[in-house]
Parts: structure tokens; sequence; C-alpha cells
């Protein structure tokens, strides 16, 4: 006997006439839905909403908290990016008299050092001797005072002509 | 919606699903099983499962009955891991009704029996998606959500166990 895939199907439609014993059906049914282990009811819709917000809730804060870290890290690293320049001041301007602030403080300092350390004119001159820096100076100095002892000499004879 | 219901933890609910589902499903096992007492103890199971676990169930575009057909579907497995399967050919052919007449009912028996034995020469996966497909009447996507196969694999295996069947029956009927 020839089979076609028709006649096939319509054979295996048949086996849906296959049905379970009545018997088994009605206990089975009884003992499933009389197990203990019944599912679990499902919360209710405002539980399930409290549930939702309170994740939500920590998940937002986490979050919070990490770009917190981030953002504070980042933000120290580029702060002078960040930050817009002040209105109304010239950095050149300042910068100049920063220098010229440190310049004559060096030079007041220099004096401070120069007449503490040497008392006397010729500590002085003697020490300008030493120093290349103030070469000018030196000469000054040594033409304006040459010796103490000449000085001297020279301002007694004034006194005594007149 | 019934389902919700029997989500929800309703048993009357539940008892609906049971009442519609039970026979197909009770079928598929008999089918994979062959033997009326274990088939009746996996359905039972199966139900059991489901109604245990059913708030987890999530539908994912199919009917609820592809669920069950796969909670049935391990437990089938579950089963022949644990003690090897007896096919009894006649304890299906016992379910059905068969022709009122003596030589009717030997004629539809005989017809029976020569399809179910060829069916049983098919591999697992031909006999499972030819049920599916032709006695519950499911559609390729169901079939494929049941056995965990894409649709074309569905259909390539579906045409491939038409074909194996029919050189079946055809070999087997030049031996008798």
């Amino acid at each position: 006997m020839r089979r076609s895939n028709k006649n096939i199907i319509e054979k295996l439609q048949g086996l849906r006439r296959i049905q379970p014993d009545n018997g088994f059906v009605r206990d089975s049914r009884r003992l499933i839905l009389a197990s203990r282990n019944a599912p679990m009811p499902q919360p209710g819709i405002f539980v399930r909403a409290a549930q939702s917000l309170s994740f939500a809730f920590e998940t937002a804060l986490v979050a919070a908290l990490f770009l917190v870290v981030i953002l504070g890290g980042v933000f120290g690293l580029s702060k002078s990016l960040l930050l817009p320049p002040l209105q109304g001041i010239d950095e050149k301007a300042l910068l100049t008299e920063a220098d010229a602030i440190n310049y004559d403080i060096n030079l007041k300092l220099d004096e401070i050092a120069y007449f503490g350390n040497h008392k006397t004119s010729t500590d002085r001159v003697v020490a300008l001797g030493s120093r290349g820096a103030y070469a000018g100076r030196e000469e000054l100095t040594l033409t304006e005072s040459a010796t103490d002892k000449e000085i001297d000499k020279l301002l007694n004879q004034v006194i005594n002509e007149y | 919606m019934i389902i919700e219901r029997a989500k929800g933890g309703e048993a009357e609910a539940f008892g609906l699903l049971y009442d519609h589902y039970l026979p197909p499903i009770y079928r598929f096992v008999l089918f994979r099983v062959s033997h009326r007492e274990e088939a009746e103890d996996i359905t039972h199971q199966t139900f059991l499962k489901a109604w245990e676990g059913i708030h987890q169930y999530e539908p994912q575009g199919y009917p609820f009955g592809s669920w069950l057909y796969r909670i049935a579907r391990n437990a089938v497995v579950d089963a022949h891991r644990k003690s090897n399967p007896q096919v009894s050919i006649e304890t299906v052919v016992a379910h059905l009704s068969l022709g009122e007449t003596q030589s009717e009912h030997l004629d539809t028996k005989f017809e029976w029996e020569a399809l179910l034995a060829a069916m049983r020469e098919l591999k697992e996966i031909e006999q499972e998606i030819l049920f599916l497909r032709f006695v519950e009447d499911l559609s390729h996507g169901e079939a494929a959500e049941i056995v965990g196969k894409t649709e074309g694999a569905v259909k390539l295996t579906q045409h491939r166990a038409l074909k194996n069947l029919k050189a079946i029956l055809k070999k087997n009927e030049t031996k008798q």
C-alpha cells in the first residue's frame, strides 16, 4: 500500500483520540490542588512598587556616590581648567610686580647680611673686593674712601686750615 | 486572566489550566514512554511541578502549553535516565477506539501498530516533532520552543522525519 505524506499525517491525527483515564484525572487533580507546596502568592502591586522603588533608590544612591568619587578626582586634577579666570586682573602686571618685590627683598637681605658681617669700612672694602658681582660699586667705594686713615688725615688738614 | 490568577496562587484557576492541558500532555508523555502507569506518573509530576513553579512562569510569546510540554519533556528524560524504557505499542493502540466490527477492529489495529512501530524507528527528536506538529497541531515556532531548536531546524527535521517514516513503512510492508 503506497502511503503519501497526507495519508500519514491523517493517520497521526487519529492519535488525538487518546484520552487519560477518568479516575486518574480526578485523583491527580485533587492531589495537585491540595498539595501543601502551593505557590507563594504574588505580592500586591503596592508592595511590588515599593520594592521596585527601594531597589531604584539604592541603585541611584550607589551611582551618585560613585559619580562624586569619580568627578571629585577629575575636578581636582583639572581645577585650573574648570575655574574661569578672574575678571579685571592683569596677570603680566602681577608677575612683574611680584618679580620686583622679590628683587627688592633680595637686595635688602643682601644689605642686611653685608652690614651685619662687616662692621667697619675696611671690612666692607675687603669684602667688596672679594665679590666680583659688585665691581662697579667696589671702584666707587675705593675712590671715595681709600682708607679711613687717609680720610681722617685730609679732614684734619681741612679743619686745621680753617 | 486565568494564568495570572493561577500565578497568584488561586487553585481554582490552576484547576482550569489542568483540565485544558491534561489530555495533550498525557498523550505526549504516553507516546514517549508507551506505558500507561508511567505516563500517568510523569503527567502527574509535570502538573505538580508546574503548580509549584507557576509563580516563576513568564510568557515568552508562546502559549502556556509550551511551558508544560517542556516540563513534561524533561520529566520523561529524567524517568528514562532512572530506568530503561520498555516500549509497548499495544499500550498506545489500546487507548484508541478501533473499528466496531471484528474485521474493522483488526485492520485498524494492524495499521496503528505498523505506523507506531515505524515511528519507533525514527530518532527521538523526529518522533517528537511529528507528534507536536501533526498530532497536537502546534506551529513550527511552538514546536521549536518546546524542543529547544530553531524554526528552521524543526522544518528540516519534520521533512526528514516524514521521508524516513515513509521509507520505513515501505520496508516493513515488503518484509510482510
